[in-house]
């Protein structure tokens, strides 16, 4: 995948923005506020159909615009694309805009969903967010399996929106059942949404499942690499009890659909469905110790790039193509064993960096560029991005 | 709206009302509505009306008639075994364009949603069943036409479960490809689907 062509209209600081990149490592310097990061971010947006920073897409309009737009224009394995995001926020006032549109274009045709456009573009972002992984809740960790599969079976986000809104059905008759004090225990009405949870959550279970293992086989063995330690990383997806990896797509269904019957009663006492995708979590450990109570800064670090590498190895096995890359601000963060790591594992990919410090990134990456297509520095400054052929150096 | 007179701005934003009409699009209707001759402005209120107080919901299939039964129960050309059940009475007229099917419908005017509260008590499935289980007709296959999302899904399954023990052969129509369309056009889910529901030639 290679990225030709960004043109933003009303994105974040970005009124009106259109630069072309190259082959190789396109560096974006600049203080601090300036927009480096926005650029990534509408990068990102066009193979995630998401935000890494927000799930709001009103936070990301420009102040004095309602709508953004991103339009990417880019090369695959065959041809060239162009792929348009945007959004336009709902207006109460005037009618026809009471609610909010996304509108996603590939090549000059709307599609008819934004789940479409999963699969299209290949991108991975390391950010300073990445460490959230690490340190948040599970909820993160599950995305990063989302974004993952999302880019790779378009169909896995389809699967995903069928389980989520199968799940606010289920947990809204839940409610009610408990407001008529009924008894939910083999309920007609509930078992169907049992039913239908259960096939659609066996196929998220039955992906993830397959995908960690993939994960936590590169993860472990980049992080043997990294960290100096001799700790050994350890991944693992946790599901519904009583499934474990190699159960077929039928056994999850089955067991899954048990399991939501069998909690059925105190489900409905606390209105919510207590087990199921949308509770499973990805376990990192350090030689079978829990990762999060007792890493140190560097731990954390090293298994956040682990996990990151993965991502990127497991997209470029897939799709049978290097993805974008995009570094947020993450050179600086690490150490020279991490750094190496991370620029042995970019291989041929396009590389978007930002920094602060033009002249820090050229040395860092030297390696990189010289294997690569040269390097290419833009300056980033309140809005305004200027190509700088000499770089700063 | 103050700079229209009362009666023009009753008619505007009663215009304003209908589905997909906002506000500028109301004033330009209600503008064409009063530059036409008086006759013209009958017709359009009267075929309102007429609509309105003559059309009532068919007691044998509930779908939307202005005779009870409505021409489709009461056609002696139907096939009487084969009943087709949809959400609205807009998907009868769809099928009905199809001019293959020559069976009866059943309108169940909505489909199971317990987020907006609406449960199957609050869709016209019971009339089904009773109607089933009355009817003289001798149905012997139910085709569920629901819609393919997540609540037509959920719907469908549910009606196939109250059938069961009735034996009443069940049917969900097909998920797949448009007809005459290219493969590579097709988006990911519905490919997908169509290859689940492959079948053998």
């Amino acid at each position: 995948m290679q990225v030709q062509r960004i043109e933003l209209t009303g994105f974040r600081n970005y009124g009106n923005l259109d630069i072309r990149v190259y082959p190789g490592v396109n560096v974006f310097y600049g203080d601090n506020a300036q927009g480096k990061t926005n650029i990534l971010e509408s990068i990102y947006m066009c193979a995630c159909a998401r935000s890494h920073r927000t799930s709001r897409d009103a936070d990301i309009i420009r102040h004095s615009d309602d709508f953004y737009s991103i339009k990417l224009t880019f090369a695959n394995q065959t041809q060239d694309e162009e792929l348009v995001v945007s959004f336009q926020d709902a207006d109460a006032k005037i009618p026809e805009r009471a609610r909010a549109l996304r509108t996603v274009m590939h090549n000059g045709m709307r599609l008819p969903r934004v789940a479409d456009m999963m699969g299209l573009f290949h991108a991975v972002i390391f950010a300073p967010e990445d460490l959230m992984l690490v340190k948040e809740g599970p909820a993160s960790r599950r995305r990063y399996l989302d974004l993952l599969l999302s880019q790779i079976r378009p169909a896995y986000f389809n699967d995903l929106q069928t389980y989520t809104r199968a799940l606010s059905q289920r947990n809204a008759l839940l409610k009610r059942i408990r407001e008529t004090r009924a008894d939910a225990g083999g309920d007609p009405e509930l078992e169907i949404w049992d039913e239908t949870m259960a096939a659609a959550g066996a196929r998220l279970i039955h992906a993830r499942l397959a995908v960690s293992a993939r994960v936590a086989e590169i993860a472990s063995r980049e992080h043997a690499r990294i960290s100096s330690d001799t700790e050994r990383l350890v991944i693992r997806y946790r599901t519904v009890a009583g499934v474990k990896e190699g159960d077929t797509l039928h056994d999850i269904v089955g067991k899954f659909r048990q399991r939501l019957r069998q909690s059925a009663r105190d489900d409905a006492e606390k209105g919510q469905t207590s087990q199921g995708p949308h509770r499973d979590d990805l376990d990192l450990g350090l030689d079978g110790e829990g990762l999060r109570p007792f890493a140190s800064q560097g731990q954390q670090r090293s298994a956040v790039l682990a996990l990151k590498l993965a991502e990127l190895q497991v997209l470029e096995e897939e799709t049978g193509e290097p993805p974008v890359l995009l570094l947020d601000d993450v050179m600086s963060e690490l150490d020279a064993r991490r750094r190496n790591a991370l620029v042995e594992g970019m291989g041929s990919a396009q590389v978007f960096v930002t920094c602060t410090d033009a002249a820090h990134v050229g040395g860092d990456m030297e390696e990189l560029a010289a294997r690569q297509k040269g390097m290419h520095y833009f300056h980033v400054e309140r809005g305004q991005v200027a190509e700088d052929p000499a770089g700063l150096l | 709206m103050a700079r229209y007179a009362p009666t023009i701005a009753r008619l505007v934003s009663e215009l304003e009302r209908l589905p997909g009409v906002g506000g500028k699009t109301a004033q330009r209707l209600a503008f064409h509505i009063l530059g036409l001759p008086v006759e013209k402005a009958e017709a359009l209120a009267n075929a309102i009306l007429d609509a309105r107080h003559s059309t009532m919901l068919c007691t044998t299939c509930c779908n939307l008639t202005d005779t009870d039964p409505c021409e489709i129960c009461s056609s002696a050309s139907r096939d009487r075994s084969i009943l087709c059940v949809v959400e609205s009475p807009r998907d009868v007229a769809a099928m009905e364009r199809i001019r293959e099917y020559h069976g009866l419908y059943h309108v169940l005017h909505g489909a199971i949603n317990p987020m907006q509260g609406i449960g199957p008590d609050r869709i016209r499935v019971k009339e089904l069943l009773s109607r089933l289980r009355t009817t003289e007709d001798t149905v012997t296959e139910v085709v569920l036409a629901t819609n393919p999302t997540v609540e037509g899904e959920a719907t469908a399954m549910y009606i196939a479960r109250l059938l069961k023990p009735a034996g009443i052969r069940t049917t969900r129509i097909a998920h797949g490809l448009p007809v005459g369309g290219d493969l590579e056009y097709a988006d990911e889910v519905t490919l997908s689907k169509a290859m689940e529901g492959r079948r053998e030639i």
